[in-house]
């Protein structure tokens, strides 16, 4: 990749990289943006090259860059992923970070290019959220996740860019269309639907025996989205995979117990 | 009762707590149960207690949404406010709620207050609004493809038009414009033409082959036709790039030279005398076909924008031409006139 492709994608993701040492790349998960991790990068600020992106329609990404067809699966998520990695990427790989979906983006970009990445930390991975009986339970059924559809479509009925100047220029002040907007850390409404949809119904099951870079997976004990037990079965099925679960209730612990995740995580870094 | 604070199922007697037409929950930072008030707290599934997680207080897609939307923005900003979420009931039924919340108290007794508003009307008129939204959108979309295909029709309309007004411009037996393409040559030419560099600069050349009655009186039409194709070929080759040729009929063609100087269009005359040196009747060693030329200077005239007297003046070049005893050109003005 030339400097002039690099400068493009770190422009597009919305590329931040901070300090210096081996590279870890952080993938943040759906519905939020790559100030989740905000918790947990201080732990690392002064051993480590910090590399931060938003994706596609999320957070400060170039609006232009969602592409409701290509961001339609996560196939064109993990394409977006190399691109990153690629643009910022050291000779010896790098480490990467992921949380929630972006677990599924990395072990896909993991399987396509093994070359770019040293090793893989997890963060409440789910393969596949639909439950497919009688040998996965991702936790869900269809008809919960068209649920979540709906729910998405009640909540950003008042937030899509038509009705939020409005909100705005009634008396509400500067920033509060903007906060609207930040607060589900998503720039389109629209973009975050096909997110969705393509998070939770995609089935990545098949990916994960071809990913053979080491992997830590970090799983919580009371995880509405990824029960202990998806995390067991991707132990048993990818190659090379140690299970840590952190005894934590949620699905974010490197928001609520960062310090948990980064010591995990330094143990797997081996330092 | 399953943890102190939690009075799930507990008979007490009433009081604003417990009266309150909402449910107003306390949870530790990590979202354990720790309290729970307001009437709709006897509806509550029995199977959540104390410590459980708030979650389990949420429908399933709820859950989800609690996870990757709710707390990650309550922990960023510190607050939410009027989320639509749904609560799951005693009886397995969804109830909809707007929900808010936010942090209070400081270092070990850190809490987060949650408050559900129960908003069974609002979610079915927002459903409807959705619904409509969706119904709007689908119209627009509908419209923006109808509007597409009319655009693309009427594009090949246009197209068919232009193909239409090139057929009628063309020459058939020549493939050169005709009078309409030299009319519009000429129109295109004076609006484009650059003022400053050259004001009303421009020749019209017609062009008419000697003696071309003989032609046809000896080796027939077919051979003459061939002839005039050539003799078009030739033309066509003599000129610039932004010159225009055109037959005018039988065996007389116009060039209109834009922008061109008096030299540039003597020039253009002469290349024409020079080609038609083999230029003979088809399979023959016949002498070659010679060509007279009249020249009219768009400067030397009236009107610049007067077609039909430029033509009538090269016209009149050509005619003394032909007279002085043709093979030659001539220029319309000329004091050897």
């Amino acid at each position: 990749m030339d400097l002039a492709q690099s400068a493009r994608v770190r422009q597009r993701h919305h590329v931040q990289v901070h300090g210096e040492g081996p590279t870890l790349v952080y993938a943040h998960g759906f519905g939020c943006s790559q100030g989740m991790w905000d918790g947990l990068t201080p732990h690392f600020a002064a051993t480590h090259r910090q590399v931060l992106f938003d994706h596609a329609g999320a957070g400060h990404a170039d609006p232009a860059a969602f592409d409701p067809r290509r961001h339609g699966t996560l196939e064109g998520y993990t394409d977006d992923l190399l691109d990153v990695v690629r643009a910022v990427a050291p000779p010896e790989g790098v480490v990467l970070i992921a949380h929630s979906v972006s677990c599924s983006i990395g072990m896909m970009a993991a399987r396509r290019e093994p070359g770019l990445f040293r090793s893989l930390v997890l963060i409440g991975p789910n393969p596949c959220f639909v439950n497919h009986p009688p040998d996965y339970a991702g936790g869900f059924e269809r008809a919960d996740l068209a649920g979540l559809l709906d729910l998405m479509d009640h909540n950003y009925v008042g937030w899509a860019s038509t009705l939020a100047p409005l909100v705005a220029g009634d008396g509400g002040g500067p920033g509060v269309a903007s906060r609207l907007e930040a607060s589900f850390c998503s720039t389109d409404p629209s973009a975050a639907r096909i997110f969705a949809a393509a998070t939770f119904y995609a089935d990545n099951r098949d990916d994960v025996a071809h990913v053979r870079t080491p992997t830590l997976l970090l799983q919580h004990r009371h995880d509405a989205l990824a029960p202990v037990a998806v995390g067991r079965w991707l132990q048993s099925h990818l190659p090379d995979a140690r299970l840590e679960v952190l005894d934590v209730a949620g699905h974010c612990a490197h928001m609520s117990h960062p310090a948990l995740v980064a010591d995990a995580m330094r143990r797997h870094l081996g330092g | 009762m399953r943890c102190a604070g939690i009075s799930v199922a507990e008979p007490a007697p009433a009081t604003l707590w417990s009266a309150l037409p909402a449910l107003l929950v306390e949870t530790d930072p990590v979202g354990r149960l720790v309290a729970l008030h307001g009437e709709w707290v006897k509806r509550l599934p029995p199977d959540v207690g104390g410590l459980d997680d708030i979650g389990r207080l949420f429908t399933r897609p709820a859950a989800i949404f609690l996870e990757t939307h709710l707390w990650p923005l309550l922990r960023r900003e510190g607050r939410f406010d009027e989320c639509h979420i749904a609560l799951r009931l005693d009886d397995d039924s969804a109830l909809p709620c707007f929900a808010s919340a936010r942090w209070f108290g400081e270092g070990e007794s850190r809490r987060v207050a949650w408050l559900f508003t129960p908003a069974t009307q609002r979610a079915r008129f927002e459903a409807e609004l959705i619904e409509a939204r969706a119904a709007a959108q689908r119209l627009a979309r509908e419209l923006a493809e109808a509007n597409q295909r009319l655009e693309a029709q009427a594009e090949a309309e246009r197209e068919h038009s232009r193909a239409l007004g090139a057929l009628a411009q063309t020459d058939p037996l020549t493939g050169l414009g005709n009078r309409r393409a030299l009319q519009a040559a000429f129109e295109e030419s004076l609006r484009c033409r650059d003022a400053e560099a050259t004001p009303d600069r421009g020749a019209l050349l017609m062009v008419d082959a000697d003696h071309f009655k003989a032609v046809n009186d000896r080796w027939g039409h077919a051979v003459g036709d061939g002839v005039l194709v050539r003799l078009a070929q030739k033309l066509q080759a003599s000129i610039r790039r932004s010159d225009c040729v055109v037959r005018l009929g039988g065996e007389e063609f116009a060039l209109w030279l834009p922008g061109a100087s008096e030299e540039v269009a003597h020039r253009v005359a002469d290349e024409i005398h020079r080609r038609m040196a083999d230029l003979q009747p088809d399979g023959s060693d016949a002498t070659p076909i010679t060509v007279s030329i009249g020249v009219a200077l768009l400067a030397d005239h009236g009107d610049p924008g007067d077609l039909a007297a430029l033509l009538k003046r090269a016209d009149g070049a050509l005619y003394t031409a032909k007279r002085r005893g043709r093979n030659r050109t001539c220029r319309a003005g000329d004091p050897a006139d």
